[in-house]
């Protein structure tokens, strides 16, 4: 079962990397400063760290997966809930994405990533629980 | 797990303890519950925006200059934004024609590509005093004429009432904001024509690149047709008039949305049939297989003294469970794509789209839950009936 | 009264062209506490006359009446009623659910019969009984073969019935186990149940009150199969 979670949550992670660039990518246009240099949008910039967000989502999966015991599943899960919840963060509050309704990092980009941020934390929510209660079912079985 | 067996018990510990045979079945009956909400909500949506569209044209008949019939259809329908003109005599010589009850001129111009993070919006210049589309579009939002370089705004435009918007370097401030069209409005900035001239005028100094547009010219005219009268032919005499113009019948315009419109929804009700035979054909297969494996355990079962009618029960129950929850997978999975993305699906179908009222959709999921639920019992209904009719000793012997 | 009785019960079964007897004109008398037990070797029809006494095979001529009650006169809601509270069956091959705690499968006879409680204590007294109350939420994939018969006894005396039957209870278990389970099944017949128990070792046999034989369909006692082996 948690195997099942690692590699669904594996996915998801590589999803959150990759959606921002290729599937769902975020505005091409760059704006001018006063200086008049010419700087990327604050998409750019959110899709470049849910690359890093992701990468780190793919590790922990890689590692709940080879993962023997219970207090390494938990604390993994753990982590996985909270990459999943910098994942919605990042797009909504951290950096953002364009205001405008209609700008395709708007349409597509944020509820594509806060849709795969949100379920990444309910996977790794559902394999705390998980990993939580095979530690008390354990304790009513005497040695065999 | 220590509580009074039931049924839905037992039907719960045979599904779970097999789950990538469970999870597998489950998996055909929730994208036969995916498709048929996604897809039934999907085609809805177009026909309500849709009929939004056709209820509040207002306008039998528009006229735009030759060989802008398209991208009017596209100002419409998705609001590309575009600049179109004519010559301004066309108006009178439109609303002397007999058969003509009501006329009114527009502007249409794109805006540039401004400020960071906004795309070209469609400014409409439209006339107050003679409209008749535009009105019905307001509702509550202004109830006086908008005076010079006063704005409304459609729903996905962003701002709100009370900011200010630069357009070709002048300012202009948000007095009202539309609500939700599904259509090209959403993204349209509306204005006065005496606005929309003052505009053009100032922006030969003021803006970037100028409008190019003289108070001599507009866009298109709406006409309105006399009660009994001919849309057709007055498009035919207004082109006969005015050879440089191109004349659109409102009612064929949305009856070509409305036909593309129809051809989807047969092929989506062919293809969620279609889906849901196959669904049942490998529901009905597996079961059959998997009440055959457990002969033994059945037979068991009404040795210990469960009817006929027990038996039955457990079969039937546990089919049920299994495409009931897989069909509330399946709709869930369904509104994860469609409801955030909505304007992303919106954007890329180019048609009106609007979601019908929340009690309707409750009804769809509804449907669709029931629908693809009842695939488990009526696949596993054969093999429920004839285990139930198997003498309990026949059933034991299987194993042996 | 009788608890069982069998009034010329035949069982015949079509292979094809041929015909086989599994039971040909038995007749069979239980009394209540009894403990007896049926040899014959395999293909024999005791198997088949067992599940003719619990009622879960219908003869093809004959009675078969349970305190006083002809079977086949049932419906099937009343048959099923007979089954669960009057009748225990532990099968040749363990039988237990597989997709269910042990725990669970031992209470499922209260369940079918729509008894009243959840069972847990008695199921769990049950289990005690044959020494299982430790593995309660195990699974029976995770128990050995004598410790699945050990639970299906259990499971069959959960409604306390009146008759126990047994096909090849100690089929597959090493002597150890053999003995644990014989064991269990006397003292339950010693606390009130009558046991009819078939099985292919004459040794295992005699330990009941009265044993009888069966071969090609046909039941005699014990006395009667000497003297026609010794005039054949």
């Amino acid at each position: 079962m948690t195997r099942a979670l690692a590699v669904s949550t594996g996915v998801l992670g590589l999803l959150v990397a990759v959606v921002p660039q290729v599937v769902l990518p975020v505005c091409s246009a760059s704006i001018e400063t006063k200086a008049g240099t010419l700087i990327p949008m604050k998409c750019f910039w959110t899709a470049r760290a849910e690359l890093a967000v992701g990468a780190l989502i793919v590790l922990a999966s890689i590692l709940l997966f080879l993962s023997r015991s219970r207090s390494a599943t938990l604390s993994l899960c753990c982590i996985l809930t909270g990459l999943g919840i910098v994942a919605v963060l990042l797009p909504t509050y951290l950096i953002g994405v364009c205001p405008g309704p209609t700008m395709p990092c708007h349409m597509g980009t944020l509820p594509g990533l806060m849709l795969l941020g949100s379920l990444v934390t309910v996977a790794g929510l559902a394999g705390m629980v998980l990993a939580s209660r095979r530690e008390s079912q354990a304790v009513t079985w005497p040695a065999a | 797990m220590a509580r009074r067996l039931s049924t839905l018990y037992l039907a719960s510990q045979n599904l779970g303890r097999k789950p990538a045979r469970t999870a597998a079945l489950g998996f055909t009956a929730a994208v036969v519950a995916a498709v048929l909400f996604g897809g039934t909500l999907l085609v809805q949506s177009m026909q309500r925006g849709l009929d939004s569209m056709a209820g509040r044209l207002g306008a039998d008949v528009l006229v735009v200059p030759r060989g802008y019939e398209p991208t009017m259809k596209e100002v419409l329908l998705s609001g590309e934004p575009s600049t179109f003109y004519m010559a301004r005599q066309v108006l009178p010589d439109v609303a002397s024609l007999p058969g003509v009850a009501q006329t009114s001129p527009q502007l249409f111009i794109a805006s540039l590509n401004a400020a960071c993070c906004t795309l070209p919006v469609q400014l409409i210049g439209f006339d107050p005093a003679s409209d008749f589309s535009i009105r019905p579009w307001l509702g509550n939002t202004v109830s006086r004429s908008l005076k010079t370089g006063e704005i409304i705004i459609g729903d996905l435009i962003l701002a709100e009432v009370g900011d200010e918007l630069q357009f070709f370097g002048q300012t202009f401030h948000v007095v009202g904001k539309l609500e939700r069209t599904g259509m090209g409005l959403d993204v349209a900035v509306l204005m006065s024509l005496d606005s929309a001239y003052e505009m053009a005028r100032l922006s030969e100094s003021k803006a970037v690149r100028p409008v190019g547009i003289g108070s001599d010219q507009l866009s298109s005219i709406l006409v309105k047709v006399d009660p009994g009268g001919d849309p057709q032919a007055l498009s035919a005499n207004i082109v006969r008039l005015h050879p440089e113009t191109d004349v659109i019948v409102s009612s064929q315009m949305i009856q070509g949305v409305a036909d593309r419109l129809r051809g989807l929804l047969p092929l989506l009700y062919g293809l969620a049939s279609l889906l849901w035979i196959m669904s049942i054909c490998v529901l009905a297969a597996v079961f059959s297989m998997i009440v055959n494996e457990r002969q033994r355990e059945l037979g068991l079962l009404r040795a210990m003294g469960a009817t006929r009618r027990r038996l039955f029960a457990l079969i039937i129950s546990e089919s049920a469970l299994l495409t009931g929850l897989s069909a509330v997978a399946g709709i869930l999975a369904a509104s994860l794509i469609i409801f955030p993305f909505r304007d992303l699906i919106a954007g890329r179908l180019g048609l009106p789209y609007l979601y019908p009222p929340a009690g309707e959709i409750a009804v769809l999921i509804l449907l669709s839950l029931v629908v693809t639920l009842l695939l488990g019992p009526l696949a596993s209904l054969y093999s429920a009936v004839s285990a139930s009719r198997t003498e309990p000793y026949a059933m034991i012997r299987e194993g042996e | 009264m009788t608890l069982v009785e069998l009034k010329q019960v035949r069982k015949v079964y079509r292979q094809g062209a041929n015909t086989v007897a599994a039971a040909n004109g038995v007749d069979l008398v239980i009394q209540p506490g009894e403990f007896v037990s049926i040899v014959g070797r395999s293909g024999s029809g005791k198997t088949t006359l067992l599940n003719l006494i619990g009622g879960l095979v219908k003869p093809t001529s004959g009675q078969v009446f349970l305190q006083g009650i002809d079977l086949w006169t049932l419906n099937d809601s009343q048959l099923s009623a007979v089954r669960n509270g009057k009748v225990g069956f532990v099968f040749q091959f363990a039988c237990l659910l597989p997709n269910l705690a042990i725990l669970d499968n031992v209470r499922l006879p209260l369940f079918l019969g729509r008894g009243r409680g959840d069972g847990i204590d008695r199921a769990r007294a049950l289990l005690s009984e044959v020494g299982l109350s430790a593995r309660e939420w195990a699974y029976p994939s995770q128990l050995s073969g004598g410790e699945q018969r050990r639970v299906a006894i259990a499971r069959a005396l959960m409604n306390e019935p009146d008759l126990l039957l047994a096909d090849e209870p100690t089929g597959d278990l090493d002597e150890e186990t053999e003995q644990e389970v014989l064991e269990l099944l006397r003292r339950f017949n010693q606390a009130g149940a009558a046991l009819v128990m078939v099985t292919h070792e004459p040794r295992i046999a005699r330990l009941a009150g009265r044993v009888l034989t069966m071969s090609s369909g046909t039941l005699r006692s014990e006395a009667e199969a000497r003297l026609t082996r010794a005039t054949a």
